[in-house]
């Protein structure tokens, strides 16, 4: 008697045998690109963070978890870390946000020139956080910069800072200019899906007397679990990876506070040359995004993409 | 009836074919020969200002229309920022280029130990560069007798200020420590920032730092703590960070310096909101601008004042380097090639493109202001004496600490002791501890 592993292999060669051309190119070549260029590079990155190695010596030396014991008491580690999850935070209450009000501002007509609104806010995501970060280096800049000129010119000197030079709101400056470049895209997500729900539901809404607030909190949100879920994971992973912005920016300053996981690596790896203890930062980051995401999908976002 | 006898048979035929193939191929030979290809070269360097580039690409457009049959010498250039990251692949690879650029110290020690480099020592010899080359310069490129790179652009650090400021608040130019910090209590008063301070990205503070602790507690307490021999929680070290501290603390510096980057810094300096800046020569492009000579507003220099009763020494440094890497198949061709790059033609014409200083001792600096002029000769002079500050003289790894350990001070937000700390836990980290 043929077991149920047995059966389902032979479907598997039996789906091959009759569909070649799919089998060769939708299956075979996408999990070889994959293993090419994502699974050994994830493996290798494992394989390094055993190894004290500066990038130019022609050997590695095994130093076994050394890499790991200093990562767990570094503290350069914990503020990156800190830094990251401040990001996130930021970047969950600001551009997400943001774009959802827009979107639904923009769905109920509650705004001018929705078009070239919508056209305006999508504008950044599609411009070089490098670009981003330098001009925003002109913009916050003490000395001549625009957004204190019009600040002051407007009454709220007082609200004038270090934009980069405090130490204590950095790393949220940094985090406001990434969520503005950003914003366009939990829009763009926001304003298809608000599209989906069925109108009906609003009119009904209206009609037992809901304002736009209750409209939003309790007929499209829930209704955008998906949505929701996706733009969530996508402002994880950004938050998880932000570097362009710091090194173009800060490159970690001031003294270090605005340093993220994704930075550290480069500056470990490449500028202090100690490639292993880079790699060994690159795992965590990889068991942070699987850990949250995880986390995310098995608890507030379960089921969100069951079809 | 005989055959004719210019009938073509098979063996005049395999006979002319040969013959026909064999002159060609002894024609392509002895063209080859005549006609070698040119020995090809690469010359990978850092342009960290768009200066360094023009001069750049001119340099290695006069050596190929001079010397480009015989050897034929390519030029491939990232920008400052990003030299380092792509530095450590380019010597790597399999194709490394002839001629690199390094820095000097603790980044160059770095490369020499990997093996990247070769030993120029035979070179100096055979082309004068260690008499022809600045003798400060020429000191920094010797590790354990070994002389492992080629200064092309030296630099000193000295305290820029501006004399209209001086002349107006009727200033003298100091010599000592406290002759300075009274001028700037009068700037201060008159409502101008004492000191310029761009450190935004942290490294423009340790210029002042490294100035400081070399001059009060003299050469060989700073040296000590570069060359891994005093830990950097010395309470030398630690009463110089509190010094910078009380400084930044007392208003010395401009307003947000910890916000305002190294270029910005050029605005407030022109509109004459600050009366000193302790800064590199390299400083002089910025302070030209457009101009072709320097500078935009009223500007001069004085070596940094004695805080001792020893006397003050000038930190001078090799700005720009090369190095001939060690797997370069071409090494005779590539030094003459730095040869030509450390001429006092090129060295002339940097001054001219570039900016100043060029490493060679005779290079001819007449057509400077008469205020470069007495710089560069005030480095000429200088002897072989002489430090470079803390982020060229140890590696990247704990310059990084220091910085950052420095910067936070500057900001209040970390004491001075444990600004050291930071750094010499890293200091062990890279280099064990100091044995006592």
């Amino acid at each position: 008697m043929m077991s149920r592993i047995d059966d389902e292999r032979y479907s598997f060669l039996a789906f091959a045998r009759n569909h070649v051309f799919v089998t060769l190119f939708g299956i075979v070549a996408p999990v070889l690109l994959f293993a090419c260029f994502i699974g050994y590079p994830i493996v290798y990155t494992i394989y390094l963070s055993f190894f004290e190695w500066n990038g130019m010596a022609p050997t590695k030396t095994f130093v076994g978890l050394a890499n790991y014991s200093y990562m767990f008491g570094d503290k350069y580690f914990y503020i990156s870390l800190e830094n990251n999850l401040k990001w996130l935070v930021v970047s969950l209450a600001f551009p997400v946000v943001l774009g959802f009000l827009i979107a639904y501002a923009m769905r109920v007509r509650a705004v001018y020139f929705p078009t070239l609104l919508r056209t305006a806010i999508f504008f950044p995501v599609t411009m070089s956080l490098v670009a981003v970060g330098l001009m925003f280096l002109l913009i916050l800049n003490p000395i001549f910069g625009a957004f204190d000129t019009v600040l002051r010119a407007l009454g709220l000197g007082f609200l004038v800072s270090e934009w980069f030079g405090d130490y204590r709101i950095a790393i949220y400056t940094l985090a406001f200019v990434g969520g503005w470049a950003f914003t366009g895209l939990p829009m763009i997500f926001y304003f298809a899906g608000i599209g989906d729900v069925p109108k009906e539901t609003f009119d009904a809404a209206r009609i037992e007397g809901a304002g736009h607030l209750r409209m939003m909190l309790r007929v499209a949100l829930p209704q955008l679990r998906s949505v929701t879920a996706v733009v969530v994971m996508l402002t994880l992973f950004e938050s998880l990876k932000a570097f362009d912005l710091i090194a173009v920016m800060t490159k970690g300053a001031p003294f270090g506070r605005t340093n993220v996981l994704g930075y550290l690596v480069y500056l470990e790896s490449f500028w202090n040359s100690r490639f292993g203890y880079g790699a060994t930062v690159s795992v965590a980051i990889l068991v942070l995004s699987i850990a949250i995401a995880t986390l995310m999908l098995g608890t507030v976002f379960r089921g969100a993409f069951d079809v | 009836m005989g055959r004719s006898s210019n009938k073509l048979t098979r063996r005049k035929f395999l006979r002319t074919t040969a013959a026909i193939g064999g002159g060609a191929a002894a024609s392509a030979f002895g063209l080859n020969s005549a006609r070698a290809a040119p020995i090809e070269l690469r010359y990978f360097y850092r342009a960290a200002w768009p200066t360094s580039e023009t001069y750049a690409n001119w340099l290695i457009d006069e050596w190929n229309k001079k010397n480009g049959d015989r050897v034929h010498v390519t030029g491939s250039s990232v920008d400052g920022e990003t030299y380092k990251t792509k530095q450590t692949i380019e010597l790597s690879s399999s194709s490394p280029p002839d001629i690199f650029y390094s820095w000097e110290g603790g980044r160059a020690a770095e490369i020499i130990k990997a093996g990247f480099s070769a030993d120029l020592t035979p070179y100096y010899q055979k082309f004068g560069w260690d008499k022809s080359l600045n003798p400060a310069s020429v000191t920094l490129a010797t590790f354990d007798g070994k002389k492992y790179f080629v200064p092309t652009e030296i630099g000193a650090s000295v305290v820029w200020y501006r004399k209209d400021l001086h002349d107006k608040l009727g200033l003298s130019v100091p010599t000592t420590w406290d002759e300075m910090m009274a001028n700037a209590q009068k700037a201060k008063a008159a409502g101008i920032a004492p000191f310029m301070l761009s450190n935004q990205k942290k490294w423009p503070a340790q210029f002042m730092w490294s100035a400081m602790m070399v001059n009060k507690y003299g050469l060989d307490a700073y040296q000590g703590l570069i060359d891994n021999k005093i830990p950097w929680t010395d309470p030398r070290a630690v009463d110089i960070t509190a010094m910078m501290q009380k400084l930044a603390e007392d208003g010395m510096f401009i307003p947000d310096f910890n916000s305002i980057d190294f270029a910005p810094a050029q605005v407030p300096w022109t509109q004459g909101k600050a009366l000193y800046w302790y800064m590199g020569s390299f400083i002089l492009g910025s302070f030209r601008g457009d101009q072709k000579e320097c500078c935009q507003v009223p500007t001069d220099w004085f070596a940094f004042p004695a805080m001792s009763d020893k006397k003050p020494i000038m930190s001078i440094y090799d700005e720009d380097t090369v190095m001939i890497h060690a797997a370069s198949k071409n090494k005779d061709e590539a030094a003459e090639f730095v040869d030509w790059m450390v001429s006092p033609a090129a060295s002339a014409k940097k001054l001219e493109i570039d900016k100043p200083y060029a490493s060679n001792a005779s290079t001819d600096l007449s057509h400077l202001p008469e205020m470069e002029q007495r710089l560069g000769k005030a480095m000429a002079d200088a002897g072989s004496y002489t430090f470079m500050h803390v982020d060229h003289g140890t590696p990247p790894a704990i310059s990084d600490r220091f910085l950052d350990g420095l910067q936070g001070v500057l900001a209040g937000a970390i004491s001075p002791q444990e600004a050291m700390a930071a750094t010499e836990t890293e200091a062990e980290r890279v280099r064990g501890k100091i044995k006592t």
